[in-house]
């Protein structure tokens, strides 16, 4: 090899080479949205507007008076959610984990897990939803990184970028 | 599809506040959180030519209770702030420089007890929407990350 070729090639590698900070672009299938969306559930006509939270390893639902009972064995839940355009859901689910989670004072909460399809943007994925009463909160649905990863990117400077487009099945 | 301009972070990165003589901490990457928080103790508030100033310890590294950085900053407000938990607590802010990558801010942060807490540091949004995008299914993506 030359040396001007081989000098070529190096003033190549130093302008185009790995940059000091990860290029915001996307990895072909990543979508980007903002810090709150509308997340349909369960694919039914009915939207929550979530908060996405890459601050939260999990997801959450706001729960307001459940219903436990049991069925083969197992113990269920009962609830609806009413979002903001006044629409009613009614989550008729499994539990299938009770997570212990560390509050700020140092003590121990019980959490119920059920499964639910999310749809954000056109990507619809199940996913695991602690049920918690998020009723003094804005949003009724908090999305975290276990939903989020990997298809996901979030610009924390806006909001409602996509809309629920998961069709019906 | 055009190029964003703005800069990739993860759910956690290694930053610096050069003010209060902090070269490296862990912040976790919080678009829940709309401004940031810094787990201070020994927390004190006095008067230094009519402005009030908040001097406070720092333990930058999560787990070693050693490393004790003595920070000072001037307090520009006051604030309740509700965390995750749903609970509202009155907390001092003070506004500093924080380093993320190779962007140098002016930041707000509000001073906390964390100490159950994992993470010493939280960026909020109102610090990162101007320069940063968030992969939360990464970390560690900006080079002050890798020298640390």
């Amino acid at each position: 090899m030359n040396k001007s070729l081989l000098t070529l090639l190096l003033t190549l590698y130093i302008c185009i080479g790995p940059a000091s900070l990860a290029q915001a672009e996307p990895e072909a299938e990543q979508v980007l949205v903002g810090w709150v969306e509308k997340v349909s559930v369960n694919d039914h006509d009915f939207a929550l507007h979530a908060k996405i939270d890459s601050g939260a390893d999990n997801t959450s639902i706001n729960t307001v008076n459940p219903e436990y009972y049991e069925k083969d064995g197992q113990r269920w839940v009962k609830f609806k959610v009413t979002n903001d355009e006044g629409k009613t859901l009614v989550i008729d689910k499994p539990i299938v984990r009770t997570t212990k989670i560390k509050t700020k004072d140092g003590g121990r909460q019980k959490r119920d897990v059920i499964e639910l399809d999310l749809c954000l943007g056109k990507i619809k994925k199940t996913v695991r939803v602690s049920l918690v009463d998020r009723s003094h909160f804005k949003y009724q649905l908090l999305v975290g990184r276990s939903y989020l990863r990997p298809e996901f990117l979030i610009d924390s400077g806006r909001r409602y970028l996509v809309e629920p487009d998961c069709g019906k099945n | 599809m055009a190029k964003i301009k703005k800069k990739k972070l993860g759910w956690r990165e290694w930053i610096a506040l050069p003010q209060l003589g902090i070269d490296a901490i862990k912040a976790k990457i919080d678009t829940g959180a709309r401004t940031s928080a810094l787990h201070a103790f020994d927390l004190k508030v006095v008067q230094q030519n009519g402005q009030r100033i908040a001097r406070f310890k720092v333990h930058p590294f999560q787990k070693d209770l050693d490393k004790v950085v003595e920070c000072e900053a001037p307090v520009i407000d006051e604030r309740d702030v509700t965390d995750s938990g749903g609970h509202r607590e009155r907390r001092l802010v003070i506004e500093t420089e924080v380093i993320i990558g190779d962007i140098q801010r002016r930041i707000e942060v509000t001073l906390t007890d964390r100490d159950n807490m994992l993470f010493r540091m939280l960026l909020g949004r109102t610090a990162i929407k101007h320069d940063f995008i968030v992969d939360p299914g990464k970390s560690f993506l900006t080079k002050q990350s890798d020298d640390t």
